[in-house]
């Protein structure tokens, strides 16, 4: 079949009554869970798993999937009308977006949100049905050697991610390092930082430690202000984004399209790095850097359709190869194997219907989600009008149940409430919290790969130059750090540093 | 006035007794918690909550499956040992937890001591495979290779003190070979590195290899289980080749300690027809992973008998808890 006949046929799948319904679940119960802190697509997904067995396959998947895609376009919201990311990949989105809610423009900051998650999963659709195939057996050259060395570009974008201090970012990046080195180290097996308590044996968790640092922290910090509050007392500039914003937003849907599907396709948190790579890389070709966290539109735009982007991405190893790129995706092959579907090479031929089916009803699912999320600007920027004394109780009530539904753990709660005290404390000396993420996200990869890779070269630093792929990242990434030294790039650098 | 003190203690104890003989006649009244150790979605979570899905019939009370992960799954089954043994909270032991985790670090539960059997109920395999063009046609060949090249050939395991790598240990012990392990996060990720050929062997269970064994992306070179792959039923055992050794894990069932005798039986018994039962073998074949019950006493056995062989494995690899300090 050619690819056209196979669109028609996806659809001829996907536009059928019951798939059309189980596709509104999904994405209808995706933004929900996206908007609510806590529990992510992960938990909302294996909860509902075996309530699809009674359903057919197809529209299982297809309901999984929606919810999803849908949980990524519901994130951003909590991100930036109360900078709590309602899930991981939403972290960066708090930067900017919740500064644009404070200067009153949370509806463009929410529009160009779903619209740029629009774009972006739109584009990555694109991506996955023309070229899915060799790209998934690309993204099997990344071994560890490669990883490494992605990680170590990605770290250098820890100094887009800083908005003041430099030195402090870098303070902030290692204890991020050190938070993310917490639990047990898979290759010896000995137990870091864990002081004995088991629950710390798998490490500090993303969502309490986010939640914490951005969300609690937050909440901490406006009781303190409650009596000189007028911030939300601006006038609310418009529900959409207008034509300027669009001109702004342009370049960085476009980027952030193309940069999110590629990360996605990588097994390993693509969503999430993505999301923190499109917003440095927004920061460093912007001309105006500077504007970079307190209310840039390019800083919500590039990041959220990058995120989206790499949904579409993380789906192409999972259906070509039978490789889930992420959890999410390996709750999918787990409904697939459930559901008596071979997840593997296979599965595009032997089952057209699913592969082609789910793939388009994604594009349907997009559609609704766009359709669904803007009439619910209104709505939501309405919650900014609740008075502070109702709204931040009922924010800590939320976070705590969320958190607490991830595993049932009270350890989890704690270090949240932990995390949301540093995080004041963190503010009130200005240290940024998105550095400290990003490493605590990157250290542990990076410090993994770093390890694997000399397991398999017996201890030779030389693997790293040797291989094409992991060679060009390393020299990229010199290049990088040492570009302040180049005369051109100075006066961009310099820039950076005297911000505020 | 002494005699009525006797009666009135003698009506106490005929209610008190007669109440909790009701009590357990009438069992379960009310719905049953079901922990499990591993997250939601997974093979354990799958297996688990189709068990539990046949029982509640038989039981006539529902089950909540209660997910708790963590710490290689001994958060699950700590929280079984320290739930209150009225039989309404039960849960799954796995046999990593059990019969390893506990020479490795300190975990809240004595796997001998704490727990009341249930039953085992489902096998996990484990095997080892290679990139379908990879040189190594059989065990021997790679077997061949590795006595020539020692320390060359690099193996993916997904975490130390785990039945996948103890029988990397075994093989390289029994064939006298220097091999190395890769340690990934987890088995997604390594069976990725196998397929790009950045490890030469991968170590993973079916659920994980056998899609890709049938794609012809992978050959199975061994099985480290007692017996073979059903799906790949022409590799051979590693017991088979001559090398006296294999490797097992079991998810089994289990309560506090402390049950009483007559709530335990009702729910071995409903547990042992739901194992046999058409519905729970259907998912566990589909899962990939192999049906076989186990009587509470065998499962215990197993427990002990492992508990006992891991604690000189763990040792010799320099991974006991008390090695640490």
């Amino acid at each position: 079949m050619d690819l056209l006949g196979n669109i028609a046929y996806g659809f001829s799948v996907a536009l059928t009554p019951a798939n059309l319904l189980f596709c509104l679940l999904g994405v209808f119960i995706g933004t929900l869970i996206g908007v609510l802190p806590g529990i992510g697509p992960v938990g909302a997904m294996s909860l509902l798993l075996p309530t699809t067995f009674y359903i057919s396959p197809v529209s299982a998947i297809i309901m999984l999937s929606g919810i999803y895609y849908g949980c990524m376009y519901g994130g951003s919201t909590t991100s930036i009308l109360v900078n709590i990311p309602g899930e991981a990949a939403s972290v960066v989105t708090c930067l900017d977006g919740y500064q644009m809610a404070r200067q009153g423009r949370a509806g463009p900051a929410l529009g160009i949100a779903a619209f740029g998650s629009f774009i972006g999963g739109t584009i990555s659709l694109v991506g996955l049905m023309l070229v899915a195939p060799p790209l998934a057996e690309a993204a099997l050259k990344f071994g560890p050697p490669e990883y490494f060395a992605l990680m170590v570009l990605g770290m250098t974008t820890l100094i887009y991610l800083a908005s003041g201090s430099i030195p402090k970012a870098l303070m902030m990046a290692v204890v991020g390092i050190i938070l993310g080195s917490v639990g047990i180290d898979a290759t010896s097996g000995a137990q870091r930082f864990t002081f004995g308590i088991l629950e710390l044996n798998d490490g500090i968790g993303i969502v309490p430690l986010v939640m914490g640092l951005f969300g609690i922290s937050e909440v901490l910090l406006n009781v303190e202000q409650s009596f000189k509050r007028d911030i939300f007392k601006t006038r609310l500039k418009g529900l959409l984004p207008s034509r300027q914003d669009w001109k702004e937003s342009a370049k960085p849907i476009t980027r952030g399209s193309i940069l999110g599907f590629f990360l996605g396709i990588l097994p390993g948190g693509g969503a999430l790095i993505s999301s923190f790579v499109s917003y440095a890389m927004e920061k460093r070709v912007s001309k105006h850097p500077e504007k970079f966290g307190q209310g840039a539109i390019e800083g919500v735009a590039g990041p959220e359709t990058a995120n989206n982007s790499a949904t579409g991405g993380a789906f192409i190893p999972l259906l070509t190869l039978g490789i889930p790129a992420n959890v999410v995706m390996a709750v999918l092959l787990g409904a697939l194997m459930i559901y008596g579907m071979q997840p593997g090479p296979l599965l595009m031929r032997n089952h057209p219907d699913l592969f082609w089916g789910v793939v388009t009803s994604m594009y349907i699912g997009n559609g609704m989600l766009l359709v669904l999320n803007l009439p619910l600007i209104g709505l939501w920027v309405q919650v900014l009008k609740i008075p502070y004394r109702i709204l931040f109780p009922l924010i800590l009530v939320f976070c705590l149940i969320g958190v607490y539904s991830i595993n049932y753990s009270v350890t989890d709660v704690l270090i949240m409430i932990i995390c949301g005290i540093l995080g004041y404390l963190m503010r009130k000396f200005k240290y940024e919290a998105a550095p400290l993420v990003l490493a605590y996200i990157l250290g542990p990869m990076l410090e993994m790969a770093l390890r694997q890779s000399l397991a398999i070269s017996n201890g030779s630093f030389a693997i790293f130059l040797t291989r094409p792929i992991a060679g060009t990242g390393i020299v990229l990434a010199i290049l990088l750090v040492l570009s302040p030294l180049l005369p051109w790039m100075r006066r961009r650098r310099l820039a950076l540093g005297e911000e505020r | 006035m002494k005699n009525r003190f006797f009666l009135a203690l003698l009506l106490t104890i005929v209610l008190v007794v007669g109440s909790t003989i009701l009590a357990r006649a009438d069992y379960p009244e009310r719905p049953i918690t079901l922990i499990v150790n591993y997250s939601a979605g997974g093979g354990t979570d799958m297996c688990a909550r189709a068990v539990a899905k046949r029982a509640e019939k038989i039981l006539g009370q529902p089950i909540i499956v209660v997910n708790k992960p963590g710490a290689g799954g001994t958060i699950g089954v700590g929280a079984v040992a320290a739930a209150k043994p009225d039989g309404y909270t039960i849960g799954v032991l796995t046999y990593t937890p059990l019969a390893i985790a506990p020479h490795v670090y300190d975990v809240p539960y004595n796997p001998l001591k704490d727990f009341e059997y249930i039953m085992g109920y489902a096998k996990y395999l484990y095997g080892t495979s290679v990139r379908s063009d990879s040189p190594f046609k059989t065990l021997k060949d790679l077997v061949q290779y590795a006595e020539a090249n020692p320390g060359k050939i690099k193996y993916g395991v997904q975490g130390l003190s785990i039945p996948n790598h103890f029988a990397m240990v075994y093989l390289s012990k029994m064939a006298g070979i220097k091999i190395e392990p890769v340690v990934f996060k987890n088995t997604m990720e390594e069976v990725a590195a196998c397929l790009g050929g950045h490890i030469d062997v991968t170590n993973q269970d079916p659920p994980a290899v056998v899609p890709h064994i049938q794609a012809g992306k992978l050959r199975l070179l061994a099985s480290f289980s007692d017996i073979r792959w059903k799906w790949v039923p022409d590799v051979p055992t590693v017991k088979e080749m001559g090398y006296n050794f294999y490797v097992e894990s079991w998810a089994g069932l289990g309560a506090p300690k402390g049950v009483p005798k007559p709530i335990l039986d009702k729910l071995r018994d409903a547990f042992r027809k739901s194992a046999d039962s058409e519905e729970f073998l259907e998912i566990i074949d589909r899962i990939r992973l192999i049906a076989e019950y186990r009587t509470p006493e065998q499962f215990k056995n197993l427990v002990q008998v492992g508990y006992k062989e891991n604690e000189a494995m763990v040792l010799e690899l320099g991974l006991h808890k008390s090695q640490k300090k």
